[in-house]
């Protein structure tokens, strides 16, 4: 029998559907027409644009010193919840996976409002370390599913393997379950880079004034249609951006 | 001399499972000693707790006259080799086998020069800079055991090494073993359920069955001479006879079968007339022949009918029928074996064996009869 054609026409398509809007957006970026979509030759001026602007290169600053800070810091308490949900069953831990996993349904508002609150009734300023502890919440669940899934496959016998040669519970950590563990604790960190970096409903909550990011830089110049070609090509950076980062997390996944 | 590794009175329970029970064993200086038993024994517990992987609830571990029960197991001069090797992926051949040179610290000329000569010892000098997934199962198990090694462990722990391997390259890396410890004589303790393995690679067995030890000794002495139904029934094959002491003799005395008459058997502990008496009869020391024989006084046949034959090349088992007992002969085939007519199904035969090859248990539970190939019937 000749093997159907249906998947690839509905993976065409699917892609087409994913695809088209992003090609609009990147190809729009290089229009030198300011207003409509019509062609009107190809430019590099709003990515030139794009430096002249002080606002949008702090926002784009602020934007990864928040990604950096908040993949660093949930790396570290992913992998330890990763560990602790790992090694221990009890039903104490059934109800810390069920708390880890929630964030990745929890509504962005429902987030952003609650961490507010926090922040208000807790008398925290609202500024960049508010934005980073909002993104560790739920870059900490990605990270931990992701490393919990390496762990999985872990074989513990090698943590007995370095103890019995002499090494200390921290050298067998540093030197052994480390190492084996890193690629997936990196790739994890970049998963939370990319989610941290286009955050927007969270940061609108928690952000302080003048403590702009990218995206909510870019939805309040929305509202002026003759900024739209600089956002064009911003976004068509960040895409580029998250790309690659993508692409470098699977690279770290697949490989060991 | 002292032993150099002893196990004194050590119990160790999880939960309400005791897995270790009150167990005393010592293992000298350079002999290879075998923990022999089913999975669920208590024979890795017990390695895990020379490793210092586990604790005993009860109980010490001397080594060396040193008592090393709560030593961690980076402070213990013994190393173990894992029956999953436990290799680090992310280093290659020889940094695996440096790990535990270099973490003591050697200087560097020493830490290359020892892990060249275990590089050599386990045949894989060419694989050096090679990662472990690029190794096979047999490669993977001698880096295991060359990283284990390089440190010079009083005690090697053994842990099923072998038992992931398919049946040829066991018994070539069980040769091996056998040669490496010739040569670096250093103690091993191997943990293994294959009673092939332990009787081909050890100087002493301990038998182990539900956290005690059932027998410990040579091969030979375990296996000709086994205490219960269990270590008789567990190595090798046998067949339980059980009978009343009729008329107890000085050398020899007589014993009744329940509906086959009497048989002798080799009196090696004052046996008392009406005594009830269980008998381990391996199915090799039986012979099967057609004509009633000729017999000396210390020698029995039996009667009785072939019910199956199983032909393995080199040897046929018979299960014959005699009354109500089903007994298991086996037959070497010294010669060339066409031009004989073996016993077929339905002949009827004699077994004969000579009363020394029938051994006396001293502990005898009905349980144990399911080890066996074909379980007996009474």
């Amino acid at each position: 029998m000749k093997p159907s054609r249906l998947p690839l026409v509905t993976t065409i398509l699917v892609l087409v559907f994913f695809y088209l809007p992003i090609a609009a957006l990147v190809i729009r970026s290089f229009n030198a027409s300011r207003y409509t979509p019509a062609w009107k030759g190809f430019t590099w001026k709003w990515y030139e644009r794009l430096w002249e602007r002080e606002d949008l290169l702090s926002a784009l600053g602020n934007s990864l010193k928040i990604a950096t800070a908040a993949s660093l810091l949930s790396m570290v308490l992913g992998t330890t919840a990763a560990f602790a949900l790992h090694r221990h069953r009890s039903r104490l831990q059934d109800f810390h996976s069920l708390m880890v996993r929630v964030p990745l349904v929890l509504p962005d508002i429902l987030m952003g409002m609650s961490l507010l609150l926090l922040f208000v009734s807790a008398g925290v300023p609202l500024s960049l370390i508010t934005i980073t502890l909002a993104h560790v919440t739920f870059c900490l669940s990605y990270v931990a599913l992701v490393v919990l899934a390496r762990l999985e496959d872990f074989d513990f016998n090698v943590v007995e393997a370095a103890r019995d040669l002499g090494a200390t519970p921290l050298q067998a950590f540093a030197k052994i379950t480390l190492p084996m563990l890193l690629p997936g604790i990196l790739a994890g960190g970049l998963l939370a880079f990319t989610l941290s970096i286009d955050d927007y409903v969270i940061t609108f909550f928690v952000k302080g004034p003048g403590s702009d990011t990218l995206p909510t830089l870019i939805y309040s110049m929305i509202k002026k249609s003759r900024e739209l070609p600089v956002i064009n090509a911003l976004s068509t950076l960040m895409l580029a951006i998250t790309f690659a980062v993508v692409f470098a997390a699977q690279r770290l996944t697949r490989k060991a | 001399m002292p032993p150099l590794l002893r196990f004194e009175n050590v119990t160790r329970r999880f939960g309400s499972f005791t897995a270790v029970r009150e167990l005393t064993l010592d293992l000298e200086k350079g002999e290879t000693f075998s923990l022999l038993g089913p999975s669920g024994c208590g024979k890795t517990t017990l390695l895990r707790m020379a490793a210092g992987f586990d604790r005993p609830d009860e109980g010490r571990i001397l080594l060396d006259g040193r008592d090393i029960t709560h030593l961690p197991p980076d402070q213990r001069p013994v190393n173990t080799v894992f029956q999953s090797y436990a290799l680090f992926p992310h280093l290659s051949i020889r940094d695996n086998i440096a790990f535990g040179p270099k973490l003591k610290g050697w200087p560097s000329g020493e830490v290359r020069r020892e892990t060249d000569r275990m590089l050599e010892l386990v045949d894989l000098t060419d694989h050096a800079a090679k990662k472990p997934a690029q190794l096979s199962g047999g490669q993977k198990q001698r880096v295991a055991i060359a990283r284990a090694l390089v440190n010079k462990p009083q005690v090697l722990l053994l842990d099923e090494p072998l038992a992931a391997l398919d049946l040829k390259l066991r018994q070539r890396l069980l040769v091996e073993l056998d040669a490496i410890h010739d040569e670096v004589g250093i103690t091993f303790l191997y943990v293994t359920h294959d009673q092939g393995e332990a009787m081909s690679i050890s100087d002493r067995i301990a038998v182990m069955n539900q956290g005690i030890i059932e027998q410990t000794g040579k091969p030979a002495e375990i296996y000709e001479a086994p205490r219960s139904s269990f270590v008789a029934a567990f190595i090798g094959d046998t067949n339980f006879l059980d009978g009343t002491v009729t008329t107890a003799g000085d050398r020899f005395s007589r014993c009744a079968l329940e509906n086959l008459g009497e048989i002798v058997i080799d009196n090696d502990r004052t046996l008392r007339a009406g005594e009830r008496v269980h008998l381990s009869l391996r199915p090799e020391k039986i012979v099967v022949v057609r004509e009633n024989p000729a017999l000396s006084p210390e020698e029995n046949a039996i009667h009785g009918t072939v019910e199956d034959v199983i032909y393995f090349g080199s040897r046929t088992r018979y299960w014959v029928r005699c009354g109500c007992w089903r007994i298991c002969a086996e037959m070497q085939h010294r010669r060339y074996q066409l031009d004989e007519s073996l016993p077929q199904w339905g002949d009827a035969v004699w077994l004969r064996w000579h009363a020394n090859d029938g051994y006396l248990l001293d502990r005898y539970r009905e349980e144990d009869e399911a080890l066996l190939t074909f379980p007996g019937e009474a």
